[in-house]
Parts: C-alpha cells; sequence; structure tokens
C-alpha cells in the first residue's frame, strides 16, 4: 500500500536529541511532536503520578516563557498545543500553520533547556491541587472510574511499572516536593533521553537548521536508566474482587496478563480483540447481545506497553442476576475458539479491513502522523513503519489465533464486579 | 548563543481560501454539498435530517434516539447481523445518532469502498426492517443505556441544568427523554417516526474527500435518488422561552467528592454572525488562557478546568459556563466567576481582543485540515443557514470587531444577578456554611423543592 510507504529522514543531534522529518506540504500545516522517553512505568512505590505531574509542570513557564504563556502563544499563532502521559513516554505537541514552526521550537526548546531556572514552589503548589482535581473529576467522581486502578493493582504486584494509575494515588501527588521536581527533571529530561518529530509543510534542509539553532546547546545530562524490572510473570492464582460505586448497572471485568508492545504476539492479540467484540457479528457479542441478549455492551481489548502488557475482556449486564451466566458464556466461547474446528478466515478478513481504514485514517492528519512518526522511532526505531505495522496482520490465522487465546487466555485472571453502591 | 528571551519574527503569512464547493440537487430534491480532497485515500459522507429530539412528543421524548439505534439493525435484504457483516467487511465507519435540532448519519470509507458503503447506507435509510425483536432488544439496552449515564454527575448537572435554563421549552429536554418516556414508547412509534421524519424534504447531503462532483452526484442519484418525499405530521414543538430565572440552584447529590457548577443565561439575540459574542466568549472563558480558567485553574488551583462557550442553535442561543470542583471550594468558585464577570464587563484590553481575533484567524488553516472536519463544517453551515462565504469573510468580519463592540456587549451579556447558577454537590458536607444569600433546593426534574 503506497498510502502507508511514510517517507521521513532521522538525525541526532551531538547531546543525543534524536530527529525524525516528514515533509507533506498538501496543507499549510505543520505538527511538532515531542517525546521523552519517561512515563509513569518510572514512577516509584510511595511517588506515583510524578510522571503526570511533571508534565503539569513543564506548561509553567520557562526561564524565557512567563507562566502559561505557551498555551497563549501557540493558540494566539493560530495552532494548538498539549502534552500527555502514558506508561512509556510523556509527549508534547504542537500543531500550527507552517509559517509558525519557529516559534514552536522555540518553546519547546526553552523547557527542555531551562524549566529549573523558572520552576518554584508557588508553581508546584499550583499544579498539585490542579491535578487533584483532575483525579477528583476523572476518576473518584466518575461512576466506574476506579476500574483501571483497580484492575491494575490486581494483574500487576507492588512495584511492577504498571501497578499504580498514571494519575498517582492523591496522598502521593500531595507529597511531591520541588526537590523531587528538580531531580526529576535531571534524570529524565535530557535532550539525548528524547525524539523530536515535526511533520507537515516543511523543507527538510531549513527545518534541520533551525532545530539545531533552538536545539543544539541544550546541555545533555546522564539519565537515569531502568529496564530491570522482575516482569511478564503470570498470575499466581486466579483474584476476584467486588468494587460497589455510585453506579445504578454493573459492570463486570476479566484480565489476563499477556506480553509487551511489537511483540510477535501483539498482532495476534489485536485481531484476537477484534474477533471477540469488534462488531455485531463477532463472537462474544454476538452470542452475549444478540443471540442470548444477556448483556447491552462487551468489549475485549488488548492493552500493550513497552514493559508488560494485558488483555481485557468487559461486559454489561442486562440484569445483575445473570453475571454468573455471562462469565461461564465468556469462558466457553473462549474454550470452544481453542478447540473447534471453526474457521476464523471471514472474521480475520474483516479485522484486517479495519484495522487497514484504521491506519489510513489515522495518517490522514500531521498531527497524529507525527505521533505515530514518533512512536515508531521510539520502539522500532524505524519511524517509516507504518507499512511493516499494517503488513504484520497477514500472519494471522485460524490457527495462530486458537494458539494464542490457548497462550495467554486459559492462564490465571483477575475478575472485577463493579456493583451498585447501597446507601 | 542563540537569543532566546523573545519569540521569533514569524515567516510570512499563509493566505487562507475556504475549499471550493460543488453545489447541487438530486432528482428528489436534496441539496448536495462537496468538496474535492485528493490528499488521502478517504471519503467522508454527510446525510443530515434537520428533525432532531425537539419533534418527540412529550410523552414519547427519546423516540428520536431510539430510532436511529434501530434503525441500521436490519434494512433491504440484510437482517441486523448480516447489515453489520456487510459494513464491517469494509473497513467503513458508520455513525448513525441525533441531537435536539438534526439526525445525522455519517460514514467514512476508503475510496474504493465508496459506492458499497453508499448502497448499504442508502438501504439503511429507505428500507429499515423495524422488526418487533430487535426493537424489544434495542428499547431495553436504551433504557439501560440511560440508567448507566444517570450515574455520572456531569449528565445529572446537564440534565437539570438544562431543565432549569430552558423550562418546558423542547431544548430543555434531554435527548434521552426519561425511563417513563422510553418505556411508552412502541415500535409503531417508531414507524410513525420514520415515516414522518426520514423524508427528502428536510435533508441535506455533504461529501469531503478522495471523489471529484460527477461521479459523486451519479452514486448519490443511483442509491438517494429514488427515496420518496412523504407528506409528514409534524409534532409542533414547545419553542417558547420564559424569561430566564435567575439565582441560585442546588440539586444535593450524596456521595459526590467534587461540585459539578453551571452558569448560565439565555441570549435570543445572539447567532454565529454575532463576531463581538464570538470574540467576548474566548476572553471569558472560550480557551484555557482565557480570564476565567486563569483565575479558577491557574491562579487558585481549583479545579482541573473552567470554559464558557455560546450554545448557538436554530432556535435557541444561550451563554454557559462549566467547571467542576472540590466541594471545600464550591462556592468560593461561585464567587470568582461572578468577580470574573464584573471584571470583563468592566474593562477589557486591546491586547485581549488583538489575541482573541489572532486566535481566530490565524487558525483557519488548521480547522478545515481533514476531509471530517471540513466536511462538518461545510454541514454546519448549511443546517445553520450560515452561507457558503461564511469563511471567506470570516477574517474580515472578525478584523472589523472594535474594542467597544466587544465592551458594550459584556457590559451588557454580564450582569451576574441575571444569570442562573447551579450547582451539585453532597450537601452534608458543605452546606454549614454561612451563605449570605438564597439558595434553592432542585430535585432532578428541575422542581424546586427546598430553600436553603
Amino acid at each position: 500500500m503506497k498510502t502507508l510507504d511514510i517517507e521521513s529522514r532521522s538525525h541526532k543531534l551531538g547531546n543525543g536529541l534524536e530527529i525524525v522529518l516528514h515533509k507533506d506540504s498538501s496543507v499549510p500545516v505543520t505538527a511538532v511532536n515531542l517525546w521523552y522517553k519517561v512515563g509513569a512505568a518510572n514512577d516509584k512505590t510511595g511517588k506515583t503520578g510524578y510522571a503526570h505531574l511533571f508534565e503539569h509542570l513543564m506548561f509553567q513557564g520557562s526561564q524565557n516563557i512567563p507562566k502559561e504563556a505557551h498555551f497563549r502563544f501557540i493558540q494566539e499563532a493560530g495552532g494548538s498545543a498539549n502534552g500527555s502521559t502514558s506508561r512509556d513516554r510523556t509527549n508534547y505537541y504542537e500543531s500550527i500553520p507552517s509559517n509558525q514552526l519557529e516559534l514552536a521550537l522555540w518553546l519547546e526548546s526553552d523547557r527542555m533547556g531551562f524549566l529549573l531556572e523558572a520552576l518554584n514552589e508557588e508553581k508546584l503548589e499550583n499544579q498539585k491541587s490542579v491535578v487533584i482535581n483532575e483525579r477528583l473529576e476523572h476518576y473518584d467522581n466518575q461512576p466506574y472510574g476506579l476500574v483501571n486502578e483497580k484492575l491494575n493493582s490486581l494483574l500487576y504486584p507492588l512495584g511492577h511499572p504498571h501497578h499504580s494509575p498514571v494519575i498517582g494515588y492523591l496522598e502521593d501527588i500531595k507529597k511531591f516536593s520541588l526537590e523531587d521536581a528538580y531531580s526529576y527533571f535531571k534524570n529524565y529530561y535530557s535532550p539525548s533521553n528524547a525524539i523530536l518529530t515535526v511533520a507537515g509543510d516543511i523543507n527538510y534542509e531549513s527545518t534541520l537548521e533551525l532545530i539545531q539553532k533552538y536545539f543544539a546547546d541544550i546541555k545533555d545530562g546522564k539519565t537515569l536508566i531502568e529496564d530491570n524490572f522482575d516482569l511478564l510473570s503470570q498470575l499466581e492464582g486466579n483474584k476476584y474482587l467486588e468494587h460497589f460505586d455510585k453506579v445504578n448497572i454493573p459492570q463486570i471485568y476479566f484480565g489476563w496478563r499477556t506480553n509487551k508492545i511489537f511483540h510477535e504476539d501483539e498482532v495476534d492479540l489485536h485481531t484476537l480483540a477484534f474477533i471477540l467484540s469488534g462488531n455485531k457479528n463477532s463472537l462474544l457479542t454476538k452470542q452475549l447481545v444478540y443471540d442470548t441478549q444477556l448483556c447491552q455492551r462487551v468489549s475485549a481489548q488488548n492493552d500493550l506497553s513497552k514493559y508488560d502488557g494485558s488483555f481485557l475482556i468487559s461486559a454489561t449486564p442486562k440484569r445483575i442476576e445473570d453475571i454468573e451466566r455471562i462469565k461461564k458464556a465468556i469462558f466457553d466461547k473462549i474454550e470452544n475458539l481453542i478447540s473447534s474446528n471453526n474457521n476464523l478466515e471471514n472474521e480475520i478478513r474483516t479485522a484486517i479491513n479495519n484495522f487497514k481504514f484504521e491506519f489510513v485514517h489515522s495518517i490522514e492528519k500531521i498531527s497524529t502522523r507525527a505521533d505515530l512518526l514518533s512512536s515508531y522511532k521510539y520502539y522500532v526505531n524505524e519511524p517509516n513503519w507504518f507499512l511493516q505495522d499494517y503488513e504484520r496482520f497477514n500472519k494471522v490465522t485460524t490457527e495462530s489465533l486458537k494458539n494464542i487465546a490457548k497462550k495467554y487466555l486459559t492462564n490465571n485472571f483477575v475478575e472485577l464486579r463493579v456493583l451498585p453502591k447501597n446507601d | 548563543m542563540i537569543n532566546r528571551t523573545s519569540a521569533p519574527i514569524v515567516n510570512g503569512e499563509i493566505a487562507f481560501k475556504f475549499p471550493e464547493l460543488k453545489i447541487a440537487s438530486s432528482s428528489n430534491g436534496i441539496k448536495i454539498i462537496s468538496s474535492y480532497k485528493p490528499t488521502a485515500p478517504l471519503i467522508n459522507f454527510r446525510l443530515t435530517i434537520k428533525k432532531g429530539s425537539i419533534y418527540d412528543l412529550p410523552e414519547l421524548n427519546g423516540t428520536a434516539l431510539l430510532t436511529t439505534r434501530m434503525i441500521d439493525e436490519g434494512a433491504g435484504k440484510y437482517n441486523s447481523l448480516e447489515l453489520n457483516q456487510e459494513i464491517s467487511f469494509l473497513g467503513t465507519h458508520l455513525g448513525i445518532n441525533c441531537d435536539n435540532e438534526n439526525i445525522f448519519f455519517s460514514f467514512t470509507s476508503l475510496s474504493e469502498n465508496f459506492e458499497q458503503s453508499l448502497y448499504l447506507l442508502s438501504e439503511i435509510i429507505k428500507n429499515p426492517h423495524f422488526y418487533l425483536t430487535d426493537f424489544e432488544r434495542e428499547k431495553e439496552t436504551l433504557i439501560n443505556t440511560l440508567k448507566l449515564v444517570q450515574a455520572y454527575p456531569d449528565f445529572i448537572a446537564e440534565d437539570s441544568f438544562k431543565k432549569l435554563m430552558f423550562g418546558d421549552n423542547n431544548y430543555g429536554i434531554d435527548i434521552f427523554g426519561n425511563l417513563d418516556s422510553l418505556n411508552n414508547i412502541t415500535l409503531e412509534h417508531l414507524k410513525e417516526h420514520y415515516t414522518n421524519f426520514y423524508t427528502p424534504n428536510d435533508t441535506i447531503i455533504s461529501v469531503v474527500g478522495n471523489i471529484e462532483n460527477e461521479p459523486l452526484l451519479n452514486l448519490v442519484e443511483k442509491y438517494i435518488g429514488d427515496w420518496k418525499n412523504n407528506s409528514n405530521t409534524i409534532f409542533k414543538p414547545n419553542l417558547d422561552l420564559s424569561p430566564s430565572l435567575s439565582g441560585t440552584y442546588f440539586l444535593n447529590l450524596p456521595g459526590s467528592v467534587q461540585s459539578e457548577i453551571r452558569v448560565g443565561i439565555l441570549t435570543p439575540n445572539i447567532d454565529l454572525n454575532n463576531y463581538p459574542a464570538i470574540l467576548l466568549n474566548i476572553i471569558f472563558g472560550g480557551d484555557i488562557s482565557s480570564r476565567l480558567n486563569q483565575v479558577l485553574r491557574e491562579k487558585e488551583g481549583i479545579t482541573y478546568g473552567a470554559y464558557s462557550h455560546f450554545e448557538i442553535m436554530r432556535n435557541i442561543s444561550a451563554f454557559l459556563i462549566g467547571t467542576s470542583v472540590d466541594l471545600v471550594n464550591s462556592f468560593k468558585a461561585i464567587e470568582l466567576i461572578k468577580t470574573v464577570m464584573d471584571d470583563v464587563r468592566k474593562n477589557i484590553t486591546e491586547e485581549e481582543l488583538n489575541y482573541a481575533k489572532s486566535k481566530l484567524i490565524n487558525k483557519l488553516p488548521l480547522r478545515f485540515e481533514s476531509i471530517l472536519s471540513l466536511n462538518s463544517t461545510i454541514n454546519h453551515l448549511e443546517i445553520m443557514g450560515l452561507g457558503f462565504d461564511y469563511y471567506n469573510n470570516y477574517t474580515a468580519n472578525i478584523k472589523s470587531v472594535t474594542l467597544e463592540d466587544v465592551q458594550k456587549l459584556a457590559s451588557r451579556l454580564f450582569i451576574k444577578e441575571n444569570y442562573i447558577f447551579f450547582l451539585t454537590g453532597d450537601k452534608d458536607k458543605y452546606f454549614d456554611l454561612n451563605l449570605d444569600e438564597e439558595i434553592f433546593e432542585i430535585d432532578k426534574s428541575g422542581r424546586v423543592v427546598n430553600s436553603l
């Protein structure tokens, strides 16, 4: 597929900053996308949420940029900007009219090089309070808001990089000190621990010159490397938790430990999720929503990261008394998938057609394409990996899906039931 | 060493021109607007019927929404699962939904799958089955979905606040209706709704992507051209608006750890051609750098975000403010919102106005980058009757607004005594404060039940 052959050029500055450039002048828009190779997986026990809180501090101004002026500069220029924190990385991004590229590079370089000069106690306390409210709004005060937190704490033992929530626990957020912020920046925010992608309506040579102008003189630091986690062990037994929440409708969740992102099993796991719940005819949806009508929704999800991964199935029962029947139906369906002689070629073809559409659709916007270029550079060290990523799915067969289901979904699992709290 | 102390000089200007549109009609009278954009092998198709949930009968609220949930459960020669398999096999993403004013059908497909996707959509629109077994399942699912979302504090807040803002006007009713009205709906009601509203009379089509105008028109004619017009019997919605209530209202949500705050006023004379209003919103609360967010989040740190917007639809307009804050700071947040209103009413600076103008004008290239965003805009321009020159004239219209225009509007708009202030939260946790104004406690139907 020619559409998925995305040409790019890679460079590395003397301070270690990795650069990816991609030119597409079909619209006068440029995306700047900066990945720091640190995320919530690097948060320590008792210091959860630090990666995310630090993302907030990056918008509080640096030596030459006043507090909150980052957004103002970009928005006034007609662009948009934000950041996000995942387990594996923290990214910062701007979409801008292409004549404003230098502005975005000036802003990103100033906080990469000179953040600490402007950081103070007042800014830190302000953002701790903002993040506490973010946690209250999006998790603590939301029905089902604590589901992922509960599931991950069951799936992964204390100390595992996926055990705690990305946003962190309330008591840890409150403890984050200015000293912590200083050492966090020095440990993880060095140029050699980052990937800068610039994509869109650019000129390769002049863009590289601009990047050198703003980033080359930023001194590199020593990044704290922590890849020695004890990972990939399976659960020692099944785990079960009932969580009573302010909800009207129960939800049930099952989770299995799986593997890392870009592991050879990933495409089978991804296809398996689609075949279980990707459309109305998928195995679980057809049985539970259409044939028996025990559920009003069922969903399977493959969630892989740099250090580990999980496979989740969730269902919304129509009646609370049907939960045990639904559980049995889900496990029977998995068993049937593994042991029957059913041919799944048509389902696999449908899944791959959907993935093909999603690939093409996802690269239409320059900002999404820039983020994927950063992602491929980070995980497989090759930014133009769109086509290879898509073609990986051609190896999926009925047999490989059965094998992958047997390999992971017959292991020990966690079960979470979110049930209405009776006040 | 480079000089980092000031922002770099901008490298030239980008002239903006709204993409070229082609306008045509199908033989059954549907207006077709299209824009050829071959930057990706994708096509986005939208068909909008300008009849949304405000036309639901009061005792049958939720009919429009339930019909959108039912209409793709079998059509033409396909039953529900067969139809879904056909669409899914193409990888096409089909969406069917409604709001207060419109019913929306849309899909994005690879160019190579466009014709087959359009054929399947046409079957859904022209020949839906409406079988009883599908109806019973979908009705039960929608009722359960309503029960599920009724646990979300922001849904509860929006639902109750709408009732306060719009009273008996049909815009005060959520598209879900309520549990009683959903229970009242029968399959016959849905069939009647389909016959009355799913007709080319009030329909427009807009298409953006990798297809030129002539083949597009031929395909639309082939698949949608034989969709018959119906002479419909339409319930006349209540669009009367009583003068807005004012004061502070409270809904008790035991167990909440935050307050949802909503503030609003009806603005019947403000539409999308009111450029001072568009600019004033940016200055007051329309983005992260606005005064409201700067005070509540960046200065006080009592919220994750506070925003405002004009809710402008075909028949109503209102200025709305929303935020979520921890319980301890609920009343402080309300006082701060009032202070920001006072401050903006008295003094807007030239610098703030210039910022708002630059933001809106410079953002135009980004707003229409993708086929989805462009088609969504085209659709919106048509259903709101704004004309297709709207964005070609936008820069000049924004530039022509003076500080006096915006200040005059602010002094008229931000009279805090005219606003409804509404909050939800756990009464037991914060109602031990000394309040210097009366607060009316309401129930979830918007009825005042107590004075605090």
